[in-house]
């Protein structure tokens, strides 16, 4: 089987972990996340067939009182994005950590989910600002802690890229 | 018209054909012979199968890496086995036999010796009195025995090991022993590698200041840096230091084999499945080596010198006892004089004086209860003068009769009792000469023969007052000198083996009746004899009353007396004289 390593990231309080908490395999508690800045989980997708098991990686967010750390982010195949889409700012954070991982790994595989879809109404991002960043390549998709929505549609394709990647 | 033109074409490409084909033949003829045979190769599926046969091998061994091909043939093969396998079961069993058996077995010894190791653990604290420690702990703690027994007994055992990409934190391979308590292995392998970057950012920087160890309630985690990938082993106890090199070892044998595999990961941990006997390599474990039992010929000899050491040590605390005692026995015992008492470690030296009449020394230390050939004694003869000596010496020397006592008051030999006249001289004589005898002294010895010893007894007579048959104070007093002169009798009378008889006569004066007479006398006798009887007239005589005869003197005031009759006879006559 498959593994790939997957880091989770975001500005602070996005949802990154109530959005995937329910739907992964969790041993450590998310104390680890204020102890040593990030707890790892586990998730196992089937793709065309294929079993793959990311092993996500649920960084600390990112503000002024806690940076992440880099050294988690080496050796991952790829990252989830993790937006507020009740506060702007939280996009600016991720544009800012893509740049970072980027910089870092190179251009690997990731994916942007815009959480809290379930409230909608009182976003304050736009589809504009969405659509920019579609037509630069970036995989968005809209997703809710609450509800469940579009969490299984963004691992799954993920792991799709990775595994596409890795053949 | 038409017709014939078209008759007149038609010949005329019959005649183009038949000279392109002859011209052909004579410009392809060979390519087109060649062509025939290709066909024929071709359409003939016994000769390509031959030909294909031919090739095969060759074909398969230059796509021996292809997955295509192994994909290919796997449903093959395994359709092909499972055929084979049906239609001849027992050429399969016959075939992997030899492989299948030894591993049955080994496997079997595996869980035997397991099986026989936890019995002994288990039996072997059951019934020991640290194994009742260890059940009341069980039972207060609600803990299972068993795991006390392991706590108590297991210095380390490596309980998994985790092999684990360095860079993505990513599980290669893990094991972990049958009682492991294992959680998610991949996730601890991320949340360590997660912990070790913490650890490394916090306070390191550097390689040799990587996360080596973390200690966790009774567990450790030890974990191995290596280039590409890490080796994490948790361990219940202590390992020794020792077992670093152990894992550094399976690291560096890992990275040897598995360089390529290790660069080129991406994801994928099939490849490292190979690992799995190096990583079960590092499960080591050891337990608290049981007692050292001595062996049984250690133990009984051990014994046999504690007892030996403590006989010898009672032996020669008894010979000290023993010697002290005899020591203390030869000062006291009268005769010996005893100079020096040496102990020479167990060989004793005595040295002395010693009377010839004394103890034999000799008899004293067989006595004593040591050894007499480690005792070497000197004795030196001297005279001693210590009254029982003296008198022994006396007694040797003189050799007294019976009826002689000695004794020594002061420097003063005594001399009393009866004797021969010639031995009293003869000891008068001698005696001065005896060694500590000052003087002699023999006023007390009576000399005299059996004879004379009857006169005087029978010369001696008790008065009675006329009437009166009890014994007068006034005459009462003769009957001691009567009863010594009787007893020196009997003593002389013994030695010469002879017996006396003495008989108590009374008299009667003139006056008085017959009867009354004769009561008199009987009862006057009877009063005599009662008087020496009471205080005892020795072992030789035999004392009776007459009263046959009534014996009535002249009117004298002896007539109302009585006397004794002494007789002397052989010791066996005596009695029959005197029934």
């Amino acid at each position: 089987m498959m593994h790939k390593k997957i880091c989770m990231l975001g500005g602070f309080a996005v949802g990154k972990t109530s959005l995937v908490r329910r739907f992964v395999t969790n041993l450590f508690s998310e104390q680890y996340h204020t102890t040593i800045g990030v707890t790892v989980e586990k998730k196992v997708l089937s793709v065309a067939g294929e079993d793959v098991t990311l092993m996500l990686w649920d960084l600390y967010g990112d503000d002024e009182f806690q940076r992440i750390r880099e050294s988690y982010l080496r050796g991952s195949s790829g990252y989830i994005l993790v937006v507020d889409g009740t506060r702007k700012e939280t996009l600016a954070t991720a544009l800012g950590l893509q740049q970072t991982v980027e910089g870092l790994l190179g251009p690997i595989p990731f994916a942007l989910i815009v959480n809290k879809s379930d409230v909608r109404d009182v976003w304050e991002i736009d589809d504009a600002a969405l659509s920019e960043l579609r037509q630069q390549g970036w995989t968005i998709f809209f997703g809710s802690a609450k509800t469940g929505e579009g969490v299984e549609s963004l691992f799954s394709t993920l792991a799709d890229r990775l595994l596409k990647q890795a053949t | 018209m038409g017709e014939r033109s078209s008759k007149n074409v038609s010949d005329l490409t019959t005649d183009v054909s038949e000279d392109l084909s002859e011209l052909r033949n004579l410009l392809l003829a060979p390519e087109q012979t060649q062509l025939d045979r290709l066909q024929e190769r071709l359409d003939d599926p016994v000769l390509r199968t031959r030909e294909v046969s031919r090739l095969l091998p060759g074909a398969l061994t230059l796509q021996k890496d292809d997955p295509v091909l192994t994909a290919v043939l796997t449903p093959h093969v395994e359709q092909a086995f499972f055929t084979s396998l049906r239609r001849s079961p027992q050429a399969i069993v016959d075939a992997i036999a030899p492989i299948m058996g030894p591993a049955i077995r080994q496997a079997i010894r595996q869980a035997l010796q397991s099986l026989t190791q936890s019995l002994n653990q288990t039996v072997e604290h059951s019934f020991s009195l640290k194994g009742l420690r260890w059940r009341i702990e069980a039972w207060t703690t609600g803990r299972p025995f068993a795991e006390v027994v392991l706590f108590h007994t297991l210095r380390y055992r490596v309980e998994q090991a985790f092999l684990i990409h360095r860079d993505t934190g990513l599980l290669l391979q893990h094991v972990a022993t049958e009682t492991a308590i294992v959680r998610d292995q991949e996730m601890v392998s991320g949340m360590l590698t997660a912990i070790r970057n913490f650890v490394h950012d916090s306070f390191g920087g550097q390689r040799e200041r990587d996360l080596s160890s973390f200690q966790v309630g009774e567990f450790t985690v030890w974990i191995q840096q290596g280039t590409n990938a890490l080796l994490a082993v948790v361990i219940r106890g202590t390992a020794p230091e020792t077992f670093h090199d152990v894992l550094q070892d399976t690291l560096d044998h890992i990275h040897l084999t598995q360089a390529e595999a290790l660069v080129a990961f991406n994801g994928d941990a099939s490849s490292f499945a190979s690992t799995q006997p190096n990583l079960e390599a590092c499960l080591q474990s050891q337990y608290e080596a049981p007692a050292q039992k001595p062996s049984p010929v250690l133990v009984v000899i051990g014994f046999l010198l504690l007892l030996g050491l403590l006989l010898w040590g009672w032996g020669s605390y008894r010979d000290g006892q023993r010697w002290d005692s005899l020591v203390d026995r030869l000062k006291s015992e009268p005769g010996l004089v005893l100079i020096t008492a040496h102990d020479h470690g167990g060989q004793y030296e005595l040295t002395g004086l010693r009377d010839p009449l004394a103890t034999d020394p000799t008899s004293l230390i067989a006595a004593s209860g040591l050894q007499t050939d480690r005792i070497r004694s000197t004795w030196s003869p001297y005279y001693a003068l210590d009254p029982r000596l003296i008198l022994s010496r006396a007694r040797t020397i003189l050799q007294p009769p019976d009826t002689v006592n000695l004794a020594l008051e002061g420097e003063v030999l005594v001399v009393s009792g009866t004797a021969q006249k010639d031995w009293a001289q003869e000891a008068r004589r001698i005696a001065p000469f005896v060694p500590g005898v000052i003087r002699y002294e023999d006023t007390k010895l009576r000399t005299g023969s059996i004879a004379q010893l009857i006169a005087d007894i029978e010369r001696i007579t008790i008065l009675f007052a006329s009437n009166s048959t009890v014994i007068d104070p006034g005459e009462a007093k003769k009957i001691p000198a009567l009863i010594i002169a009787i007893r020196e009798l009997d003593d002389m009378a013994i030695q010469s083996h002879q017996q006396v008889t003495m008989e108590c006569r009374g008299s009667v004066d003139a006056g008085g009746s017959e009867l009354t007479n004769r009561m008199l006398i009987k009862a006057r006798a009877q009063a005599v004899c009662s008087a020496l009887g009471e205080s005892g007239v020795g072992s030789a005589t035999m004392l009776t009353t007459e009263t046959a005869s009534i014996r009535r003197p002249e009117n004298h005031a002896t007539t109302r007396s009585v006397s004794l009759s002494v007789g002397i006879h052989p010791a066996d006559s005596a009695k029959a004289g005197h029934p």
